[in-house]
C-alpha cells in the first residue's frame, strides 16, 4: 500500500503516502502498549479539487490531518510515511518552517467554531493577529481593511461592525463563517476543513458547505473535507476517499466511486445509508478493529461479508476506470459487477 | 475435595506474591510519588507501632544533669529543657500524630458519608441547607475556625478528635454527594430502580462503594490536614499539652530557643511532622493520580 | 464597560452575600455556646465584677428564646458594639480596627510576593509536564504544603537573626529603639517613608522582611500548583490547538496561554488571600506582629470570647469582600462575565 493514489508528486496538490501514526503508551502494568491508528494511509488531492475523507469514528481521519499538519501531541507519533505539499515533504518540515505553512499556505477550519476562537480577543484582532504572523510587513491598517473584505466574502452581515464583536456574542454559524474567514485571509493554496458543520443546524450546515464550496472554487484551491457524512461527500465534493481502521481504503472520482463502489466497505456504507444522507443513524454491521491488535492482512477481513483465505494477506491496490483505486482482493472482479 | 484442590493451590502459590510484585513495582514506576508517600508514612507507622522498643530512652524521663544538650554521640537528637531525650520524644510523637489523625478521618468519614449520601440522594432543602452551611463554613480559615471551636469547647484530646472530624466531615459529605448525583442518572441505578429494588438497597448495595471510592482517595489529604492543625493546636498551646511527646508541643517548648542558639528542640521534632505531612499529601497525591488518571493531565 | 453595569454587579453579588453572611454570623453567635457553659460567664472573663456580669446579661438578652437572642447580638453587631475584651477591658472592635492595618500589610506582600513567584514557576512548570523543571516545583510546592508555618518563622529567625544577624529580632513592626511614626495609614512603613524618617522606615521594612518571605513561601505553593493546573488545561483547549493551526508563532500562543489563565488564577490568588488569614496569624504570634491574627490567637488562647467572636466574624467579612474585589476584577478581565452579570 506505498503507490500513491491517483496523480504523483509533480502534479498533485497533497500527496500523502503510506503515512503511520502510532499511540504509544504505558498501562497500569507499565508495559509499552501501542495503538495503531494509522496504518498506511495514502492519497492525492490536485490543485482545484474538493476531497471528501469519509469514516467512520475513529478511522483516523482527523487523526490524519493532524498528523499532515504536524499538530500532533504525544503519545500519538508518525512513524512512517510523507506528505508532500507544493513538492515538499511536510512531515520532514522542520517545526518552525511547518508552522510558517500553517495559517499561511494552508488553510485550516475545525469542528466547534465557538471554542476555537480566542475568547479573549475581539474578531478584528484575531484577523489582525493573523495575518501579521505571516506577513510581518502589513501594517495594522492594511491587515484590518483586508479583515473587513473578507469578513463580507463569507457573507458576514455589517463586517465593520463585527470586527469589535467578542467570540462568545456569535452564534455557531457566524463564528464557523468567521473560522473560515480566518482560514483564507492569508490566501492559501489548500484549505483543511474537519468536520466543519458538527455541532450546527441542519440549515446552517448547508449554508456553510455552499460556503466551503464556492470559495475554495472561486480561489482556485484544494480543499480535503473531513467528514462521516456520506451527503456531504456525494454533493459538495469532487473526489472521495473511503477510510477505515487508519487505511484508505477507495479514492476516486465522487461520481465513479458512488456508481460503482469498488470495496466491500464502501458498498456497505453506502447501502446503510438510507437515501445517502448520513452515516450516524446505521453503521455497516460491526465495530472497527482492535488497534491494539490488528490482524494481517485486510483489516475489514472480520466484517468482510465476501473474505476468503487470501484475505489474510495484504490486499493488492487496484486501478480502476477513471481514476478511481480500490485495495480489496476482490476489487477487480467486483467493480464489474 | 482438599487433596484435588492442593495442587492448584500449590502451583499458584509462588506465582501469587511475584505477580503482585510486579504490579506495585509497575504502580510505583508510573507513580514514585505515591510509592514514596508510601514508604514515608510505613516507616512512620513502624516508629509508632514500635516507639517503645526503638526509643532509646523514656520520652519523658526528665534528667536536670544534662538540659540542653547539643546532638552527640548517645543523644543524636539532643535534649531538651528538662534534659529529655528528643530523640526518644520526636519517635513517641509519631504514636500522637497516627492517634490524632486517624480518628479525625474516621469521624469525619462517618459524618461525611451518610450526610453526602442522604443530601445527594434525596436533593431539595436538606441539601440546600447542609451545601450552603458547608459553604459558609469555608468562609474561615480552616486553622482559625478549629482553634476557635476546640477552645470554645474545652480543649480535651476528644474534643480536639471530634472538633477536628466535624470540620473535616463537609469534604467528605461533598465529594460522596457529587459521586451519588453523577451514579444517580445512571443506567445501572436507573435499571436498579426499575427492577423495583427499595430505594435503601440501591443507595447500599449500588451508589455507597462508588461513591465511597472518590472519598477514599481523600483520606489521605485530610489525615495530612487532621496532622499539621493538631500540631499548630499544640503549638499554640491548646490541646495537647508539654511535657506529652506530640510534635507540635514540642515545637512550643523549642520556640523560645530558637533565638538563643538550642535549635534541636524544635526543628528536629518540625522536620518529623513536615516529612509526615509530606507523606500524607505524596500518598494522597499518588491515589488521586492513581484512581483518577484523567486528572494527572488536567489538574493537580 | 461603564460604572453603571459595575455598580448593577457590586449590588446584585451584595444581595447574594447577604444570606451567607447571616449564616456566618450565626455560627459566630453560637461559637460561645457550644461547650455548655453559661456563655455569660465565657464573654466577661474570669475576672468580672458581678457589675460586668450583669452588663453582659443583659446586653444579650438571655431570658428570651435562641433566634431573639441572636437577633439581640445581631442588632449590636450591625451597630458595632462587638462587646469587650475582659483582657484589656477595651472595646473588641476598636481593637481591631487598630491592629487591621498591621496584618494586612502583611498578609498582602507576603501573598503579593507568593503569587509573583508561584504564577511564573506554575506556568514554566505547564509548559512541560513531567519534565525536570515540573517535577522540582511539584516536589517544592509538595514540601511548601507540608510546612507547619510558624515552625518556618522559628527556622527563619534561628538562621537570619541568629546565627547570620542578618535580620531584626522577631519583636514586633518596628525596631524598640526606634519611635513609631505617626499614624496615618497604619502601615510603620508608609507612614515612616510618607514623613520623610528614613530610620524608622529602614526599621519597619527590616522587620518586614522574614515574615513576609515566610508567607510568600507558604502562599506559593498552592499557587504554582493551582497555576500549573490551570495552565494545562488552557493549552488543553480548542482555541490554543487552533491557533497552533493557524501557525502563529510560539510568542503569541505564550501570550494567548497567559491571558486566558490569568482570570483563573486571579480568582484562586484572591480566595487564596481569604484562606491565608490563618497562616499570617501564625507568623504574627511567632514574630510579636501585634496585629489581629496575634490578637485574635492571644484571645483564643485566654479564653476571651468576646474578641474571639470579633476576630472570628471580621475574617468572615474580610473573606466576602475580598471574594466580591475578586469578582469584580474577573469582569474587568473577562469580557464574558460582562455579559453574564
Amino acid at each position: 500500500m506505498t503507490a500513491p493514489h491517483g496523480g504523483d508528486t509533480l502534479t498533485a496538490l497533497l500527496d500523502v503516502r503510506d503515512l503511520h501514526t502510532h499511540f504509544i503508551a504505558r498501562d497500569l502494568d507499565n508495559k509499552v502498549r501501542t495503538a495503531r491508528a494509522l496504518n498506511g494511509v495514502s492519497f492525492s488531492l490536485a490543485p482545484g479539487r474538493i476531497l471528501g475523507l469519509v469514516g467512520e469514528t475513529g478511522a483516523g481521519k482527523s487523526l490524519t490531518a493532524l498528523s499532515v499538519l504536524g499538530l500532533l501531541k504525544p503519545p500519538a507519533r508518525i512513524v512512517g510515511g510523507q506528505a508532500f505539499f507544493e513538492g515538499r515533504d511536510l512531515l520532514a518540515l522542520p517545526p518552525d518552517e511547518l508552522n510558517a505553512l500553517r495559517g499561511s499556505r494552508i488553510g485550516l477550519v475545525v469542528q466547534s467554531p465557538k471554542t476555537s476562537l480566542d475568547p479573549l480577543a475581539r474578531i478584528g484582532a484575531q484577523l489582525v493577529r493573523l495575518q501579521r504572523a505571516h506577513r510581518p510587513a502589513l501594517s495594522a491598517a492594511e491587515a484590518e481593511a483586508r479583515a473587513v473584505e473578507i469578513l463580507a466574502s463569507v457573507g458576514i452581515p455589517d463586517p465593520q461592525r463585527r470586527l469589535r464583536a467578542w467570540p462568545h456574542e456569535l452564534s455557531g454559524g457566524m463564528a464557523q463563517r468567521v473560522l473560515i474567514a480566518m482560514a483564507l485571509v492569508n490566501e492559501p493554496a489548500l484549505l483543511i476543513a474537519d468536520e466543519p458543520t458538527t455541532g450546527l443546524d441542519v440549515t446552517v450546515q448547508a449554508q456553510i458547505l455552499d460556503l466551503l464550496r464556492a470559495m475554495a472554487l472561486a480561489r482556485g484551491i484544494g480543499a480535503v473535507i473531513i467528514t462521516h457524512d456520506l451527503g456531504v461527500v456525494a454533493h459538495y465534493c469532487d473526489e472521495a476517499a473511503v477510510m477505515f481502521a487508519g487505511q484508505v481504503v477507495e479514492q476516486g472520482p465522487v461520481g465513479p466511486l458512488f456508481a460503482r463502489p469498488a470495496h466491500p466497505y464502501t458498498r456497505g456504507l453506502i447501502a446503510a445509508t438510507p437515501e445517502r444522507l448520513t452515516l450516524r443513524a446505521q453503521r455497516p454491521t460491526g465495530s472497527p478493529p482492535n488497534l491494539y491488535a490488528l490482524p494481517e492482512g485486510c483489516l475489514y477481513r472480520d466484517r468482510c461479508p465476501i473474505a476468503e483465505a487470501r484475505c489474510a494477506t495484504p490486499p493488492p491496490l487496484v486501478a480502476l476506470p477513471e481514476g478511481h483505486v480500490a485495495s480489496c482482493h476482490f476489487a477487480s472482479t467486483d467493480a464489474a459487477a | 475435595m482438599s487433596d484435588l484442590a492442593l495442587p492448584g493451590a500449590a502451583a499458584a502459590a509462588p506465582s501469587w506474591p511475584s505477580r503482585a510484585a510486579a504490579r506495585l513495582a509497575g504502580i510505583s514506576r508510573r507513580s514514585p510519588t505515591l510509592a514514596i508517600g508510601a514508604a514515608i508514612i510505613l516507616g512512620f507507622a513502624v516508629l509508632a507501632l514500635f516507639a517503645t522498643w526503638i526509643a532509646p530512652e523514656n520520652p519523658v524521663a526528665s534528667n536536670p544533669a544534662r538540659v540542653l544538650q547539643p546532638p552527640g554521640p548517645g543523644i543524636w537528637f539532643g535534649t531538651d529543657g528538662n534534659g529529655m531525650d528528643v530523640l526518644s520524644r520526636v519517635i513517641h510523637g509519631s504514636l500522637y500524630a497516627f492517634g490524632i489523625a486517624i480518628p479525625v478521618v474516621i469521624v469525619a468519614l462517618l459524618l461525611g458519608v451518610p450526610v453526602g449520601l442522604w443530601t445527594g440522594w434525596s436533593g431539595g432543602w436538606p441539601d440546600e441547607i447542609v451545601m450552603r452551611g458547608s459553604d459558609a463554613l469555608r468562609v474561615f480559615p480552616s486553622i482559625i475556625l478549629a482553634l476557635a471551636v476546640v477552645a470554645a469547647a474545652g480543649p480535651s484530646l476528644l474534643n480536639v478528635v471530634l472538633v477536628l472530624g466535624l470540620l473535616d466531615a463537609p469534604i467528605f459529605a461533598r465529594v460522596v454527594r457529587a459521586e451519588v448525583l453523577a451514579l444517580r442518572g445512571g443506567t445501572f441505578v436507573e435499571a436498579a430502580v426499575a427492577a423495583g429494588n427499595p430505594t435503601r438497597r440501591i443507595l447500599f448495595r449500588h451508589i455507597l462503594p462508588n461513591a465511597l471510592r472518590g472519598a477514599m482517595a481523600q483520606t489521605a489529604v485530610r489525615a495530612a490536614w487532621a496532622v499539621r492543625i493538631s500540631a499548630t493546636l499544640a503549638f499554640l498551646g491548646v490541646g495537647i499539652q508539654p511535657p506529652t511527646p506530640e510534635w507540635g508541643a514540642m515545637i512550643r517548648q523549642g520556640a523560645e530557643y530558637m533565638v538563643t542558639g538550642e535549635w534541636w528542640v524544635a526543628v528536629f521534632p518540625g522536620a518529623a511532622l513536615i516529612l509526615m505531612v509530606l507523606g500524607l499529601n505524596m500518598l494522597g497525591d499518588g491515589l488521586a493520580d492513581l484512581l483518577d488518571p484523567r486528572r494527572k493531565a488536567a489538574t493537580r | 464597560m461603564s460604572a453603571a453595569t459595575i455598580g448593577r454587579f457590586l449590588a446584585r453579588r451584595a444581595l447574594l452575600l447577604v444570606p451567607l453572611l447571616i449564616i456566618v454570623s450565626f455560627l459566630c453567635f453560637m461559637l460561645v455556646r457550644i461547650s455548655g457553659q453559661d456563655p455569660v460567664a465565657m464573654l466577661a472573663g474570669p475576672t468580672a465584677t458581678a457589675a460586668e456580669i450583669e452588663l453582659v446579661r443583659t446586653s444579650l438578652a438571655l431570658d428570651q428564646p435562641l433566634w431573639a437572642q441572636f437577633l439581640v447580638w445581631l442588632g449590636n453587631v450591625l451597630q458595632g458594639d462587638l462587646g469587650r475584651s475582659w483582657l484589656s477591658n477595651r472595646p473588641v472592635l476598636a481593637e481591631l480596627l487598630d491592629r487591621a492595618p498591621a496584618t494586612l500589610e502583611l498578609l498582602l506582600y507576603g501573598v503579593g510576593l507568593g503569587a509573583l513567584i508561584g504564577i511564573p514557576v506554575g506556568l514554566k512548570a505547564a509548559q512541560r509536564p513531567d519534565g525536570t523543571f515540573d517535577q522540582v516545583s511539584r516536589f517544592l510546592s509538595l514540601l511548601g504544603f507540608s510546612t507547619p508555618t510558624y515552625w518556618l518563622g522559628l527556622v527563619m529567625l534561628f538562621v537570619f537573626f541568629y546565627l547570620l544577624d542578618w535580620a531584626p529580632p522577631g519583636m514586633g513592626r518596628i525596631s524598640l529603639m526606634v519611635d513609631p511614626p505617626p499614624h496615618i495609614t497604619g502601615s510603620y512603613l508608609w507612614d515612616s517613608l510618607l514623613q520623610g524618617r528614613q530610620e524608622a522606615a529602614a526599621s519597619a521594612a527590616a522587620q518586614l522582611v522574614l515574615p513576609v518571605i515566610c508567607i510568600a513561601i507558604i502562599s506559593a505553593a498552592p499557587i504554582i500548583k493551582q497555576t500549573r493546573a490551570i495552565a494545562l488545561e488552557v493549552l488543553s483547549s480548542d482555541f490554543i490547538r487552533y491557533a497552533r493551526g493557524q501557525g502563529l508563532p510560539a510568542r503569541d500562543v505564550r501570550r494567548m496561554v497567559l491571558r486566558n489563565s490569568m482570570v483563573p488564577v486571579v480568582t484562586f490568588v484572591g480566595t487564596e488571600l481569604a484562606g491565608l488569614v490563618g497562616t499570617t496569624a501564625l507568623i504574627e504570634y511567632v514574630f510579636a506582629w501585634g496585629g489581629v491574627g496575634q490578637y485574635g490567637l492571644t484571645a483564643i488562647i485566654q479564653g476571651d470570647f468576646a474578641a474571639v467572636q470579633g476576630y472570628v466574624l471580621m475574617l468572615a467579612v474580610f473573606s466576602v469582600l475580598v471574594f466580591l474585589v475578586v469578582d469584580l476584577a474577573v469582569m474587568m478581565l473577562e469580557p464574558r462575565a460582562g455579559a453574564r452579570a
